[in-house]
């Protein structure tokens, strides 16, 4: 009976953990994502020089040290330690001196102060070399992690290496978001070369250290929004529902991708974002609108406003007999470069401006400044078509093409297949002329011109 | 398929006569002046019905025997003979006989007398077997032991309104190389029939309006048989040989702009550009619809002489193919040239153009870019696209789809589907998509739900939401 009664208990506090840990998990998915930090610490020799109160080494000990107790607090962040300059001394001039001392774990703080007190500062600076083997630090990490790497050093690189374009790689690669650089008293100059490589931060003393690591700190991990309102032309945030897509500015990768929504109260749903890096935002609407090196101020809702004006075009015939899957190429009113293909009878948002409109008809119609306007439906008519049957009863092969009168001249509008016996085509109304030959006619003055007139539904007929 | 090989190896046998004809012609051209040859000459006169309708005092009929009396009194001078058919004057119209056509003055009686008499018992009755007034005419040229020019003056007011084709009955009487182009003498013919006329002869129109209508027409049609003029228009290749050929030509009046033939380039037997025999008294404009066109302005003829107008228009081909079957409707591409469309190809056809770049933008889903397609001389320049795969998107409630090319890490949207169709198909190039998806009333952005696919041609794949 007590047995049953200890039982029951403990199942209940099973379920009551698991009841807990989903709540958790759910609150985990709609604040942020996993975040993993990855200390690169200096250990080269010049970090045992005095510094402030005692010396770099040991200073930045202590204050990564405190760090890393109080971020593990946050379920949400893994941590680990990478030093370079560690192992081989100074004289040996090592560009292979790094390696990972505390992989990334969750609860991990005890292990990395254990390593810390283990570690010796000894060598050169192989910053790029550190950064590259990183890579391999974050493996095993899915997509929607982020990784960030804390760069701590009192020195510039001092091998071959290249790290701008390691951070370059590693960010294009999606292995981490833009790295951050602590800088123990450099120069300007020095502090110069770190800009290429992410953001970098200057501490001249250890106050000036933990500010840095702090502020640091609080731009990774707070809470930072973005609304996103498209305006009308009146400047309201009414259009919606296109997809959206925030691009890295750095590396040029997609970041968010989303088909833009209204809340319940009708205003511009909000977006968690990632404060780290500047975005190129672009709204896939017709044309699509890009705004580039779009700053996001961090631990803020930060309000973008967009103006993507829209109304809707619809390219349709007057009467009954009408085309199917006929082209309408639009066009920025004087620009040549095609905006989109529009089918006929089908329905379609612009931006609200000027367009010019080819609908590839036979023969075409070019319809010049058609205005799209703010939610309204424009609606180009064009005539219904007719039809024209060529019969090449001869059975002789012919040359020939159809021509459109058009005032005094005539306008070339396609070649029949003087091949065939039987050719049906769909022209406009209007007045045509077909003019043809026998193939084998050595003689051009054999040429015949026949005149036949299309009007809307109509079918006409040409026998030779 | 019998009738067709008949048909093929007759014109085998027309070319060669043509060959023939067409040296002696040109011979004749060069030398204008030189009068050595004899020249016969058959009048067709039309006494269909309509020849009763009024001209001047009298009717048309009337009109059409003074010119042809006329003109015999000035042949006679010019050491012409002629002779005499008529159609549409034995039987009356309510017949609808289409054999009403007749020599009535054969070549060896054809005296001033004999001709007054032959007139004044003509009537205007019937219809008009034009095409088989032509076909007939063959024989009432004898055949002679030396060379001779044999001309055919039609006097009418109207066309063929018998079943026949005037037009090709006229070819084939030049093709045998025996036959001059006829001359039509027209009667107050309607636009219509002029333009009718054009490919069955060169058309002069009586004056009614003038007195001396009669003399007047005379002297045109006689200096103009006696002196053809003729115009020849050569187009270059990129190595300036006129051999391009087969666009059509429409001629205008250059004073009034108006339309006065449409004339299909050719290269007659000898693979020369063939001769056009237009109205000398004016001058063109003419428009050569090649892709893109070609002008050549101010064409001024002189009368008795062979005018040769030339431009370059060095053409090459262009064939773009879709490989494998095509599930595009109607696949099209724009064809431009410095920002302007010369043309809209279908896919899988070839058609020729200037040599010269073009910029070809061929209508898939997403759309093929080409910015410097080069069209060089005589060679065909194939762009083939690969066959599209499909993409058939389900949709379980109503909401907005996008479908996206992923190029790289850039997105580009190329096709919206429509908030309430819940299937769509679609076909798309080959390459890497990504579709995104939101339902209808959803009120978060985390509704988004994004897919990626890779489309392969020929292979269908499906998106389910």
């Amino acid at each position: 009976m007590k047995k049953n009664h200890s039982k029951g208990l403990f199942l209940f506090l099973v379920l009551l953990q698991c009841m807990a840990s989903i709540g958790f998990a759910q609150i985990k998915t709609n604040t942020a994502v996993k975040t993993r930090i990855l200390f690169m610490m200096d250990a080269s020799g010049s970090m045992t020089n005095n510094w402030s109160t005692s010396n770099r080494f040991k200073i930045s000990k202590t204050v990564i040290a405190a760090m890393a107790d109080s971020l593990q607090k946050n379920p949400n962040i893994e941590m680990g330690l990478r030093v370079f300059g560690s192992m081989s001394p100074l004289s040996v001039h090592d560009c292979k001196d790094s390696r990972i001392e505390t992989p990334i774990r969750p609860n991990n703080a005890n292990n990395i102060k254990l390593k810390l007190n283990a570690l010796n500062a000894k060598g050169i600076t192989p910053i790029a070399y550190a950064l590259e083997q990183c890579a391999y630090d974050f493996i095993g990490s899915n997509e929607k992690c982020r990784n960030i790497v804390i760069l701590i050093t009192d020195g510039i690189e001092s091998c071959e290496g290249n790290a701008c374009e390691v951070s370059k790689r590693l960010q294009q690669k999606g292995i981490i978001l833009q790295p951050f650089i602590i800088g123990l008293g450099l120069s300007t100059e020095a502090a110069a070369t770190f800009d290429c490589i992410g953001r970098y931060d200057d501490a001249q003393d250890e106050i000036g250290f933990r500010k840095a690591l702090k502020s640091t700190m609080n731009f990774i991990l707070n809470n930072t929004t973005v609304q996103l309102n498209l305006l009308d032309e009146k400047g309201k945030a009414t259009e919606t529902n296109v997809p959206v897509t925030f691009y890295d500015n750095v590396v040029d990768i997609q970041r968010y991708h989303f088909i833009h929504t209204l809340n319940a109260r009708g205003n511009a749903d909000t977006l968690q974002i990632d404060p780290i890096n500047n975005y190129n935002i672009v709204v896939h609407t017709t044309p699509p609108i890009e705004k580039k090196n779009v700053s996001i101020a961090t631990n803020q809702h930060n309000i973008i406003n967009i103006p993507a004006a829209q109304g809707e075009l619809l390219v349709t015939t007057d009467g009954l007999s009408t085309y199917k899957e006929l082209a309408c190429v639009i066009t920025k009113a004087n620009s040549e470069e095609t905006v989109d293909v529009l089918t006929i009878n089908e329905k379609k948002k612009y931006l609200t401006g000027l367009y010019d409109v080819e609908i590839l008809t036979l023969p075409r119609i070019s319809i010049q400044s058609t205005r799209i306007a703010q939610s309204e439906l424009t609606t180009i008519k064009i005539p219904a078509p007719g039809l024209v049957t060529i019969l090449n009863t001869n059975a002789v092969p012919v040359l020939g093409s159809i021509f459109k009168e058009k005032g005094q001249s005539l306008e070339w509008v396609c070649d029949i297949n003087g091949n065939s016996t039987t050719e049906t085509i769909t022209l406009q109304p209007g007045n045509y002329r077909l003019v043809y030959k026998n193939k084998g006619s050595k003689r051009a003055m054999t040429t015949r011109d026949e005149r036949f007139k299309i009007s809307s539904g109509s079918s006409a007929n040409i026998r030779f | 398929m019998q009738k067709f090989i008949d048909n093929f190896k007759s014109k085998i046998l027309r070319n060669f006569f043509c060959a023939v004809f067409c040296f002696l012609f040109l011979l004749s051209t060069a030398n204008a002046q030189n009068k050595k040859i004899p020249t016969r000459l058959l009048f067709i006169l039309d006494a269909s019905g309509s020849m009763a309708g009024k001209w001047q005092e009298g009717s048309r009929l009337d009109a059409a025997k003074a010119i042809i009396t006329h003109m015999a009194d000035s042949l006679a001078k010019e050491n012409i003979s002629f002779a005499l058919r008529i159609y549409g004057h034995q039987s009356e119209k309510s017949l609808i006989d289409c054999n009403d056509t007749k020599l009535e003055l054969p070549f060896a009686k054809s005296t001033a007398a004999n001709l007054t008499e032959t007139l004044n018992r003509i009537n205007p009755k019937g219809y008009s077997p034009i095409a088989l007034s032509l076909e007939q005419a063959v024989n009432d040229f004898t055949l002679t032991k030396y060379e001779c020019k044999n001309v055919i003056v039609l006097i009418t007011d109207g066309f063929e309104n018998c079943e026949g084709d005037a037009c090709l009955a006229a070819e084939k009487l030049q093709s045998a190389g025996i036959f001059f182009r006829p001359y039509i003498i027209g009667l107050g013919l309607n636009s219509e029939s002029k333009i009718k006329f054009d490919c069955v002869g060169q058309v002069f129109e009586a004056n009614e309006t003038a007195s001396n209508f009669k003399e007047q027409i005379s002297e045109v049609v006689i200096s103009t048989i006696m002196n053809p003029t003729s115009l020849q228009v050569n187009l270059l290749n990129e190595a300036e040989k006129p051999i391009e050929t087969n666009a059509n030509m429409t001629f205008y009046d250059h004073e009034n702009k108006s339309i006065k033939y449409n004339i299909i380039h050719t290269l007659n037997a000898s693979g020369n550009p063939d001769t056009l025999f237009v109205d000398p008294q004016k001058k063109y404009d003419i428009k050569i619809h090649t892709l893109p066109a070609k002008e050549i302005n101010n064409i001024e003829l002189i009368p008795g002489k062979h005018i040769i107008a030339a431009t370059s228009a060095g053409q090459g081909s262009l064939k773009i193919s879709i490989n494998g079957t095509s599930k595009y409707k109607n696949l099209q591409a724009i064809i431009k040239q410095k920002n302007q469309i010369i043309n809209v190809q279908n896919v899988n056809t070839t058609l020729n153009y200037l040599t010269g770049i073009y910029q070809i933008e061929i209508l898939t889903c997403p759309r093929i870019i080409l910015k410097d397609v080069n069209i060089l001389q005589s060679q065909q320049n194939i762009i083939n696209i690969p066959a599209a795969g499909t993409l058939q998107v389900n949709k379980s409630q109503p909401g907005y789809i996008s479908i996206f090319k992923r190029e790289q890490n850039t997105l580009i949207q190329i096709l919206v589907v429509p908030v309430g169709a819940n299937k769509q198909t679609i076909q798309l190039q080959p390459g890497n998509y990504e579709v995104s998806f939101r339902a209808k009333n959803a009120i978060s952005n985390k509704s988004t739900i994004q897919k990626k696919f890779n489309i392969v041609s020929g292979i269908a794949t499906t998106a389910n939401f």
